[in-house]
């Protein structure tokens, strides 16, 4: 089970397209993240942790304690924790990043792409742009973890500078790269379309970074591109809601997914009490139903409406999908194809690696050993 | 304002999905070369591409090729439709008439910002009306024709934009038309025997008419 732990709402940034709600300012005591931990141990196997906020940097002490708690419960009783932190970085400092990779955290950083993509939405509390202030910290954070990856939000306004915004975090070092639409904000046709031709450019990109072999990860082509490859294993690899991964609130509360933090009518149990499994089959049935607008849809297995966190937040119906979601989707899918499509056509090393051979992930991380 | 809008039909894509590559593992030593010559690399080969490689190098074939024998635009033609029509197809020679089709080129340089985006009128060498099936045959007039008409474009991107860049351009432009038809473009490959070019092309229009068949199309 993976557990997210909304360590506070509270946040030092103001982005534009946040969407916890922090009227009442909330963070996370001790005691809870403890019997979280406790209750991972008690699953056995292996535990996934996230700290998440609003920023959960604002709460090392408590990061610190939880993990130096569930390392100290792996050596009594036999259990694995693995750890991964979303931040901001605007509190990145030394000390963090060496806790991080001594206890081998995953760390992943929020950042919109360039000034002008980033400064629009990633603001401070006065409004202020937060581009400068993060240049030092993401060479901090890939010193010590060179796969770091970095998540781009992409709004309407900044779909223009969608390339130049991943070329941009490229050459920034960072080579795992996850970029994603805000779904709730206004997508027009005209939007999409511009957000098309990027698509293109960056598609563009892929292609000549990976006929040189160099090692990186782009989302949302490589999952639509295993969408086809992976076939039927890639349906059964869908998020189930609330079943193997779940939210906890700041007093403790569990939701199935972080967008439903503080909905009580999505509320499947307790921390103190547990998971009402009843709530949560129920969910997890009633979100893999089969959507009613996409019927007859012949790219349905590729596509994304199954997620009902996405929904939820879109149309607020876990079955209800976004008609934004579905343009993105027949915009997107062809330009992913087609890509894959020349790139096997090239015979491309690395493509064929990435992509069809299971093993790859092991090779690159024993090639990135003995390089160093 | 933006809908829900189901995918009638969606063409299977080109490249394999892995059951393909399970069946021909020998795939999979498609070695990037800073892995060759490394002890890690022979991790790339599952259990089963180990037990292939121990034998089949390929040998290369010693000898003169013959020329290419290609088809003629007309020649492509008729054998289109006429295979077509044995699966209840019926491809009208006057075609069909499309304005402002709308291209978004890739162009092969090293700017990521290299797209190029072209209008063009386009009409196709075959189209059955009821059915809403369309046909183009890349021929090298085609094929030279669009890209001579892209702005932009260099001399040297002009001569090396192949009928497989115009399929893949104008399969993906027809793809944005407000009124979806079943599209495919064929093209000539270039046996040194003109009957295996036929057959080739004659392949070609039978595993688009059975995919018009999966679909339910036909």
């Amino acid at each position: 089970m993976h557990y997210t732990l909304h360590l506070t709402n509270n946040c030092n940034l103001s982005c534009k397209y946040c969407y916890v709600n922090k009227e009442t300012k909330s963070t996370m005591s001790l005691d809870t993240a403890r019997k979280v931990i406790d209750t991972g141990a008690m699953e056995g196997g292996s535990t996934g942790i996230v700290f998440f906020g609003g920023e959960p940097l604002l709460c090392k002490d408590i990061i610190y304690k939880v993990v130096e708690y569930a390392r100290a419960l792996e050596r009594t009783k036999g259990c694995r924790f693995h750890f991964k932190v979303v931040t901001n970085g605007m509190l990145l400092d030394q000390r963090f990043i060496d806790f991080t990779k001594l206890h081998h955290i995953y760390v992943a950083f929020s950042h919109d792409g360039i000034r002008e993509a980033h400064d629009q939405n990633r603001v401070d509390a006065a409004g202020n742009g937060t581009f400068d202030c993060l240049t030092d910290k993401i060479k901090l954070l890939l010193t010590s973890h060179p796969y770091a990856p970095v998540m781009m939000v992409v709004n309407p306004e900044t779909a223009k500078y969608y390339a130049a915004s991943v070329k941009h975090l490229y050459d920034s070092g960072f080579k795992y790269i996850i970029t994603s639409l805000n779904f709730k904000a206004g997508w027009t046709q005209d939007a999409l379309d511009v957000l098309r031709v990027e698509y293109k450019k960056t598609a563009d990109f892929y292609y000549k970074r990976t006929l040189k072999e160099d090692k990186f990860y782009l989302e949302p082509f490589e999952t639509k591109i295993d969408s086809h490859i992976k076939g039927e294993d890639y349906c059964s690899q869908r998020c189930e809601l609330g079943k193997n991964q779940v939210s906890v609130a700041p007093d403790g509360s569990i939701y199935p997914c972080v967008q439903f933090v503080g909905d009580k009518e999505y509320l499947i149990g307790h921390i103190d009490t547990g998971i009402d499994s009843h709530k949560q089959a129920a969910l997890s049935q009633a979100s893999h139903g089969e959507k009613v607008s996409c019927l007859g849809c012949t790219i349905r297995s590729r596509c994304n409406h199954y997620c009902g966190c996405l929904n939820k937040q879109t149309t607020g119906s876990i079955n209800e999908v976004s008609p934004v979601l579905c343009a993105h989707e027949r915009l997107l899918l062809p330009i992913a194809d087609k890509l894959a499509h020349k790139l096997f056509k090239k015979r491309s090393a690395m493509f064929i690696q990435k992509h069809y051979n299971d093993a790859y992930q092991i090779i690159s991380m024993i090639e990135d050993s003995i390089e160093k | 304002m933006l809908k829900i809008e189901p995918v009638r039909s969606y063409r299977s894509p080109d490249y394999p999905d892995k059951r393909v590559v399970l069946e021909n593992p020998d795939i999979l030593k498609t070695l990037p070369q800073r892995w060759k010559g490394k002890v890690y690399a022979g991790f790339a080969f599952s259990s089963v591409v180990v037990l292939l490689l121990s034998g089949c190098q390929q040998q290369a074939t010693a000898g003169v090729p013959a020329p290419p024998a290609y088809l003629t635009e007309e020649e492509a033609c008729s054998i289109i439709i006429e295979e077509a029509e044995k699966y209840g197809v019926e491809f009208d020679k006057t075609g069909l008439e499309l304005q402002d089709v709308k291209f978004y080129i890739d162009r092969n340089t090293s700017e990521a910002s290299a797209i190029v985006e072209h209008t063009q009128d386009i009409e196709l060498d075959g189209y059955d009306k009821e059915k809403k099936i369309g046909f183009e045959f890349a021929s090298s007039d085609d094929v030279q024709s669009l890209a001579k008409n892209i702005e932009g474009l260099t001399e040297d991107e002009i001569l090396y934009f192949t009928d497989a860049d115009y399929k893949e351009e104008l399969e993906e432009a027809l793809g944005y038309l407000d009124e979806k038809i079943y599209f495919q473009t064929f093209y000539s490959a270039s046996y040194p025997d003109i009957a295996d070019t036929k057959a080739e092309l004659q392949e070609q229009v039978e595993s688009f008419m059975e995919w018009l068949k999966s679909e339910g199309v036909i």
